[in-house]
């Protein structure tokens, strides 16, 4: 325990000097902080923010997460040479990114809605749901990035199905959906492609914002399944749940790849 | 000159027989029914505050009827409360409430039957099954009421007002609520709605077919279950009306089916799923309206033609116009688009370069409604943009060739 605290310690402290985060944070606040100034209804500002949160999570998490472990893997190296566990090390590296990044966006974002809270009226379910989707969202691209890091001992390689997995979940899915609720549109398939949208967290994410707008109601047949069958805060929580298996998936998987893996460059 | 004064004389002497009735709960004998009986023609009848269960009063003859202090007459015997079948019957400053439910009888609050020049005007209508029914009446003046009802069902709920084979009919500012239909025309001539608030009813804020020439202004409709329709009618005018929050599938805020040679201008399409939603409708010009924060502002089936969009705002709209045909026989020209991206460098005011204001996505939905789950994806965005760039899909002819720069109304 001792020596995770430690390697979760020194990876923060890393992190936190390093530009980069300094930088996401700034982003964060900056756009918060603009969307405040131009629109004074506070349920507005966070479902704009909503949008601009789902682009901008995945890409850091993911590019800056494998360039981070990537830079760290001499060291790991190094330190798996030491008598280490190896649960604390990878553990370490993935308490200390998730903190970074979490924190980061916390802070950006945090400390405008914190100061708007009261004067723009923030509904706070919504923010609740805002908040704990973007946490979310966060745990799943870095699962991924580390998924990525540890499955491809190639740094490019990884790199490379990081880009193709932001575009698979980005476009190529939906596209997948389109192609698939033309050529199925003679038959009932609504709850079919209801489950397929579900499994993508991009989707996820999308549709926890749709659900808080009244344009739920555009989507028709499924998104009243959505809202009829479940009310909207408890298909919100089925959809964050989702979410958070999503975020467990792939932690868990690249721990036993990183477990089992013999190293050897 | 003599005919003139013949005619005073007349007015002057029917007066002065007229009688005035005064009934009160005090008195047992004395109920609105046997005052009814009593009366003849051109007598005021005058019912002061007080709760009167009393229905099926039939009223053969010119009667003015007038409830001081809001009396109330409860209708929890069964059947209608008044039923008019005279001429010139005024009816004034009413409570009328219970008429009850029934599948077989239009159980009404006021009945006007075959009758001519009749008045109802700043009566309470509560938890009626249908309010006012007029049936082959004309030249009648409905003015000030509220209505009031608890309907749970659309088949178990009547209409707030109901006009059948009517005409030369005024509805004027009345309130109606929770009933079937706000305002139901069917076959009525030359009518005119005027400043009405319908809001909340189970099926329609209005309901209108069949009802030539008539005209509706300065009304607003709100959070009806499917807003309002006008079906099967020839030159309706619609001016200056607010249709507002008709969420959900299935959700209109105005709904045309094979209209023809009508006006709709002025009016505001605020907040529903689909803004104006038109079918097998034809000449119609569509002007001066603003359409905000729809689903879809415009949804024009292929069967609609030679129908005119000008000066029209189009902002915030989820689809700006959406059909299912790659034909198009209607003009869009000079209209605002909230989501036109061109310029203007001759600064005439008009952008540069055509608008297309059907986006690949909504032909998709259109086809498909299944493809609404990707809506506000990226890939939806990133097929929009491709389209707007190189048409293909998209009816190439529907367009607007002058949007304007800035907004029109």
């Amino acid at each position: 325990m001792n020596t995770l605290y430690k390697i979760t310690g020194y990876e923060l402290r890393n992190l936190t000097r390093s530009k980069w985060t300094v930088l996401f944070t700034a982003i964060y606040f900056i756009i918060c902080e603009s969307l405040f100034l131009l629109e004074d209804q506070g349920a507005k500002v966070v479902l704009s923010l909503f949008n601009f949160i789902l682009l901008f999570i995945p890409v850091i998490s993911l590019f800056f997460g494998i360039t981070f472990i990537n830079n760290e893997k001499p060291f790991i190296e190094l330190l798996l040479s030491q008598p280490v566990r190896r649960r604390d090390i990878f553990n370490g590296l993935y308490i200390s990114l998730s903190l970074a990044l979490t924190a980061t966006m916390l802070i950006g974002v945090g400390l405008p809605l914190a100061f708007h809270f009261h004067s723009s009226k923030i509904p706070s379910d919504l923010l609740l749901i805002f908040l704990g989707s973007s946490i979310l969202m966060n745990q799943v691209f870095i699962g991924i990035a580390f998924f990525g890091a540890f499955f491809f001992s190639d740094k490019s390689k990884g790199l490379i199905f990081v880009i193709g997995f932001w575009l698979f979940t980005f476009i190529l899915y939906d596209m997948g959906i389109l192609v698939l609720s033309y050529i199925l549109k003679d038959y009932p398939i609504e709850k079919l492609m209801m489950i397929l949208t579900v499994t993508n967290p991009v989707d996820v994410g999308r549709i926890l914002i749709l659900l808080q707008f009244d344009v739920a109601a555009l989507m028709g047949y499924s998104a009243a399944i959505y809202q009829m069958t479940f009310g909207n805060i408890f298909s919100s929580a089925i959809l964050l749940a989702i979410l958070f298996v999503w975020s467990f998936i792939p932690y868990y998987i690249s721990k036993t790849l990183f477990r089992n893996s013999d190293f050897i460059i | 000159m003599l005919r003139f004064l013949v005619f005073i004389l007349f007015l002057v002497s029917s007066f002065l027989s007229a009688k005035i009735i005064k009934i009160n709960t005090g008195n047992e004998q004395n109920t609105i029914a046997s005052a009814i009986k009593n009366a003849s023609d051109y007598d005021t009848i005058i019912v002061s505050r007080g709760r009167y269960t009393e229905s099926n009063l039939i009223i053969s003859k010119k009667l003015r009827m007038i409830g001081v202090n809001d009396p109330v007459i409860d209708a929890a015997k069964g059947g209608s409360i008044f039923h008019v079948r005279s001429s010139g019957v005024t009816i004034r400053g009413f409570v009328l409430i219970n008429t009850t439910v029934s599948y077989t009888v239009e159980n009404s609050a006021i009945k006007i039957e075959n009758a001519d020049s009749c008045r109802i005007e700043n009566n309470q209508f509560k938890n009626n099954f249908f309010g006012i029914y007029l049936l082959g009446a004309a030249n009648c003046l409905i003015k000030g009421n509220r209505f009031v009802s608890y309907g749970k069902s659309e088949a178990g709920s009547g209409n707030g007002i109901h006009l059948w084979k009517c005409r030369n009919i005024t509805i004027e500012g009345n309130r109606i609520q929770g009933h079937r239909d706000g305002i139901y025309l069917e076959f009525a001539q030359n009518c005119l709605v005027k400043d009405n608030y319908s809001s909340d009813n189970r099926r329609y804020g209005m309901h209108f077919m069949f009802s030539n020439s008539c005209t509706y202004e300065h009304n607003t409709f709100t959070g009806n279950s499917a807003g309002v329709a006008v079906m099967f009618t020839r030159y309706v005018n619609m001016h200056n009306n607010r249709f507002e929050n008709n969420w959900g599938t299935g959700s209109y805020g105005l709904l045309l089916k094979e209209i023809y040679n009508s006006t709709i201008s002025g009016n505001t399409f605020n907040n529903n799923s689909v803004g104006l939603y038109s079918e097998g409708s034809n000449k119609i010009i569509i002007e001066n309206n603003i359409f905000i924060k729809n689903g879809w502002a415009v949804r024009l089936m292929a069967n609609s033609m030679d129908n005119v969009f000008r000066n029209n705002d189009f902002l915030m709209n989820t689809f700006e116009i959406s059909t299912n045909s790659t034909q198009n026989f209607n003009n869009f020209d000079d209209n605002y688009w909230s989501q036109y991206k061109g310029y203007d460098l001759n600064k005439d005011g008009k952008g540069d370069i055509p608008h297309h204001p059907v986006s690949l996505y909504s032909i998709l939905v259109e086809k498909n409604s299944t493809a609404l789950l990707l809506l506000r994806s990226f890939l939806v965005e990133i097929l929009n943009y491709s389209e707007k760039v190189f048409p293909i899909l998209t009816p190439e002819k529907l367009v607007d060739n002058s949007p304007s720069m800035s907004r029109i109304n």
